[in-house]
């Protein structure tokens, strides 16, 4: 079976990239490829990255509240390109409320500060299969 | 299904071989890398498709700056008018499967344009390239793409498979790397066109380009040429990107004249996919121990002997490329 | 459950026995407070009583006049020095108008982009009385600072504050400004040199070990890399043919302060001995003032947690204790929403008040150092000092600092620690009360949750007055005096603060002045490509 890829990016000048390295580093360990994209990336530029690298999930660290304002941004630039990729949010900066905001725009996971990593493999696995499933 | 919208993307209802839109070229790709059995499909696209296009092999040390370097000889040429594509490959670990892929990370500073780029991990591909590196370039040339630019995973002396795929083939190196050099002198260096210093803005420079030279010198085959850059700053980038205009097409340029080294690899390659598809497919009615190398062995030959996979021949892969 | 038996050690890996004894104490005499090597406490004036430092929080949101407004409510509720960070855009060289920062401009610091900027920051406030130390990239700080300082008319002698110099770890472990590191490095030495001239009670150089340790660096990484960097900053200074004695009592050093907490104590009382033999040793300083070190302290944001954020005013409390202990300059202590945003008043105010009872009420400073000659903490001392030397030579090894940063050395360290962290979390090796033990339900979780999950909106007016600014100034005055920083870069004996600060004074931004420089190494002006340069 092909590896799953995913992309892993931060939004906007959102420049925390600790916790983007260490999660990349753990799903890297669970048998994925992490397409690398780090920091100062905007809607426009993930979406072709998506489309190039083919990716089957979606994964932006947030430690900023930039997010807010990118993630639908994201999620609609995605539709317009006719692409299902999910996508997941991680970080600390992102509270309860937001979390049901940001599932309720389209978001397919969120996961917090104390998510342990076994749970955000296993979503970010059945989501990949999911979008293998859709296609 | 895949195949669907496969064969509705590579060919025109005619069934002409075209260039599928853009935003497929990733979903492509990934099926190159992968699926055994769209291949067949895939070759047949390219081989209509393909014209000559320059591959570009680059290796070198970590650290030396490769990706910042490709980075910026990429948009060099996508400025003068060619269509760039660059696979970057970054090697799978060997115990997980897993890798970060990090390059596109390094060359992506400076802006979006019109290269296509693409992360590969080489799941369990050797000498520093992926599995499928050479379906892949194949793929991008029947885009339309070029100039193909291949990174290599970097590990130094062992990536000579580079140059069994492409020509030319750049060896990045950067002042201070003296050791490294060393230990390449019988490897990948023996087979390099060009040797770059990158990060040449570093004072140690000349010294280390005397070194460099004295080294060549005791070679008795044909003398790379050893070019300066400073991939940060742009410097030596136009240079480079001219000495690989002016440079003569050679005999690993392109598909349509693979070498015959080239030529086995791709094919044994292709057949290696084919069978351990073929594999998959057979069921284990014995349900065998897998850990039985006798009984493996016979599944193996049970599949070749049920010819389930087909001949390559079958693929008409070596007429065309004749013609 | 049980783990695989281990020997107990300290966060950074010193194997820990269970009681110290005075055999575990090298025969070294036991050193006296405000002498060399300083071990025990810096330089005082005779007969000044022990303790007391500045207590300052950090501080910084939407633009300058919200910002002042912040300055001046700490200042009334006891603070005495100021510490103020750039927002996101700011922080990494960009102008409020760029179009990446549209989301965050004015939302985790201040947004500065003019030089006028700063005279409206500052504006009210006694800049000869009050130290200000800007976490703001520095040549602009110092500029927008001086800027201020005209416009009040004091004179640049009598100005005091900070300024932080990270020019080898910035891009890979806080803020990328894409500049190319010798530039950088550049940069930090011109404003050392011009404020050695300009501005002698200020303080130009800080090695801030604090913000690339916060990934999860062990206390010897943190103080390793920053010697690195300290002898790696004075001995381009040095080069200039700047005497050791006229700036290196203007280096102060910003710590970290985690929880593990006779470490920290230790790691603190290693820098000063290590600081003052290298400057003696290595460098041939002479004056007691270059060898002791001005120690400033941040407690660590990264052992905050999200869950349970009345929990972090606990752990503020035991960080600040431990500084107080070490005999710190100033101390900042992180906010308890920190994992949500950046400080509310509420948390200022309670991290204020924090320093004020330990301060005042619990008569830990009475008496200088009064750890000094605990068998464990001097033995932790010599340890921590011993291999950090070892590392720093290690490093140092490898080649030069610059050419290591631009290779990924550092950032590599700073990965394999973010990894690290996170696996011993992960394990529950490092335990984290609330977050991997001693946890409590979301419903239950809820204490300080509305104060600590409040956002701050992005100041898009800021973004709307910095494009109306470029359009109300003289662009012809603009473009000429960023030829004249294009121009500097290229001289390699020139200073740039002088350009910079005439550029300024032009009406040129922060991001512009920026780009010429970039531009200048051959790099792009606007590094993600979105901006033309007028140049």
């Amino acid at each position: 079976m092909q590896p799953i890829r995913i992309l892993v990016g931060m939004f906007g000048v959102d420049q925390h990239e600790v916790g983007a390295l260490a999660v990349s580093s753990a799903l890297s360990d669970a048998g994925m490829e992490v397409v690398y994209v780090g920091r100062f990336q905007t809607p426009e530029r993930i979406v072709s990255t998506v489309q190039d690298e083919d990716v089957d999930v979606i994964g932006i660290s947030c430690h900023s509240w930039e997010y807010i304002e990118y993630t639908p941004e994201l999620l609609r630039l995605l539709a317009e390109n006719d692409l299902t990729t999910p996508v997941v949010l991680g970080g600390s900066v992102i509270t309860a409320a937001d979390t049901s905001d940001m599932i309720g725009q389209g978001v397919a996971g969120v996961f917090g500060p104390s998510t342990p990593m076994e749970l955000i493999i296993d979503d970010i696995t059945a989501l990949a299969a999911g979008r293998n499933l859709r296609e | 299904m895949t195949t669907d919208w496969l064969q509705e993307a590579l060919f025109e209802p005619g069934g002409k071989a075209a260039v599928p839109p853009r935003r497929l070229w990733g979903r492509i790709l990934s099926i190159a890398e992968a699926d055994a059995a769209a291949l067949p499909r895939l070759l047949e696209w390219a081989q209509e498709r393909v014209r000559c296009a320059l591959l570009i092999g680059v290796t070198g040390a970590p650290g030396a700056g490769k990706s910042t370097l490709i980075g910026k000889l990429a948009r060099q040429m996508d400025s003068s008018g060619h269509r760039v594509g660059v696979l970057a490959i970054d090697p799978s670990s060997d115990r997980t499967g897993g890798a970060v892929l990090g390059d596109r990370l390094r060359m992506e500073a400076g802006g979006g344009d019109d290269i296509f780029f693409r992360s590969m991990a080489t799941r369990g591909g050797r000498g520093g390239l992926a599995r499928a590196t050479v379906i892949c370039a194949q793929v991008l040339a029947g885009f339309g793409l070029d100039r193909i630019i291949i990174e290599t995973t970097g590990t130094g002396q062992t990536d000579t498979a580079i140059a069994a795929v492409s020509d030319p083939v750049l060896l990045v190196t950067e002042p201070g790397q003296g050791d490294e050099i060393q230990a390449m002198k019988a490897g990948v260096m023996e087979r390099a066109d060009v040797i770059v210093v990158n990060k040449a803005d570093l004072p140690s420079t000349d010294h280390f380009c005397a070194a460099l030279d004295l080294a060549m010198s005791a070679r008795a085959s044909e003398v790379p040429q050893i070019l300066r850059t400073t991939s940060t700053s742009g410097e030596g980038i136009a240079e480079l990107a001219g000495w690989i205009a002016r440079r003569p097409v050679g005999p690993r340029s392109g598909f349509t004249s693979l070498s015959p080294e080239a030529a086995t690899d791709y094919l044994t390659e292709l057949f290696r996919v084919r069978l351990r598809d073929g594999f998959d497919r057979t069921s284990d009615d014995a349900g065998s121990d897998p850990f039985d190398i006798v009984a493996l062995t016979t599944r193996i030959d049970a599949v070749i002997d049920s010819r389930v996979i087909g001949r390559l021949t079958d693929l008409d892969l070596l007429e065309k490329e004749v013609t | 459950m049980t783990g695989p038996r281990t020997e107990p050690t300290t966060r950074s890996g010193i194997p820990l026995k269970t009681s110290y004894e005075a055999v575990d104490v090298s025969d070294r005499m036991l050193e006296r407070p405000g002498e060399y090597p300083f071990t025990r406490g810096r330089l005082t004036r005779p007969g000044a009583a022990a303790g007391g430092w500045i207590h300052r929080e950090l501080s910084g949101e939407g633009g300058p006049a919200q910002s002042n407004r912040q300055l001046h409510y700490l200042l009334e509720h006891g603070q005495a020095g100021l510490d103020v960070i750039g927002d996101g855009p700011t922080q990494s060289m960009l102008d409020a108008d760029h179009p990446l920062c549209r989301h965050s401009v004015g939302t985790q610091g201040v947004s500065l982009c003019r030089l006028s900027d700063y005279a409206g920051l500052f504006a009210g406030i006694p800049l000869d009385q009050v130290s200000i130390s800007s976490s703001v990239p520095a040549a602009f700080a110092l500029t927008g600072l001086i800027h201020a300082a005209e416009q009040a008319e004091m004179p640049l002698g009598r100005l005091r504050g900070s300024v932080l110099q990270p020019p080898l770890y910035a891009n890979d472990a806080a803020y990328d400004s894409f500049m190319p590191i010798s530039l950088a490095s550049r940069l930090s030495v011109d404003t050392i040199a011009f404020c050695a001239e300009h501005l002698p009670k200020f303080h130009s150089y800080v090695e801030d070990t604090y913000f690339f340790s916060e990934g999860g660096l062990s206390a010897i990484e943190e103080l390793a890399l920053g010697f690195v960097q300290i002898r790696h900053l004075v001995g381009q200074t040095l080069a200039r043919g700047i005497p050791i004695d006229s700036f290196a009592s203007r280096i102060a050093l910003l710590v970290n302060c985690s929880m593990d907490f006779f470490e920290e104590i230790a790691k603190i009382r290693a820098a000063r001995r290590l600081f003052a033999t290298m400057m003696r040793t290595d460098y041939g300083a002479t004056d007691p003032r270059s060898l002791s070190l001005n120690v400033t302290s941040h407690t660590s944001g990264l052992t905050l947690t999200a869950e349970q954020p009345i929990n972090n005013v606990v752990r503020g409390t035991v960080q600040g204790l431990a500084l107080a202990l070490a005999g710190v300059q100033a101390m900042e202590i992180s906010a308890f929403d920190e994992g949500f945003r950046t400080p509310s008043p509420e948390a200022h105010v309670v991290g204020l008040r924090t320093q004020q009872i330990i301060e005042k009420e619990s008569g830990v400073t009475r008496s200088s150092d009064p750890l000094g000659g605990s068998h464990l903490v001097e033995s932790l001392t010599d340890e921590i000092e011993s291999r950090v030397l070892a590392m720093v030579h290690e490093i140092e090894s490898l080649g030069d600092p610059i050419e290591l940063a631009e290779r990924g050395h550092f950032r590599q360290i700073f990965t394999n620690a973010a990894v690290r962290y996170q696996h011993q979390v992960e394990s529950g090796e490092l335990q984290i009360v609330g977050k991997n033990c001693y946890r409590m339900s979301d419903e239950d979780d809820r204490l300080l949750r509305d104060i600590a999950e409040t956002k701050i909106e992005p100041d898009r007016d800021r973004i709307a007055e910095i494009a109306a600014f470029r359009k109300s100034r003289s662009n012809d005055d603009v473009v000429r005096q960023l030829r004249v920083v294009l121009a500097s870069v290229g001289d390699p004996e020139a200073n740039l603060i002088p350009a910079v600060l005439d550029a300024g004074n032009a009406g040129a931004t922060m991001g512009e002045i920026a780009g010429a420089m970039r531009q200048a190494h051959g790099h792009p002006f606007d590094p993600l490509g979105y901006l033309k340069s007028p140049l």
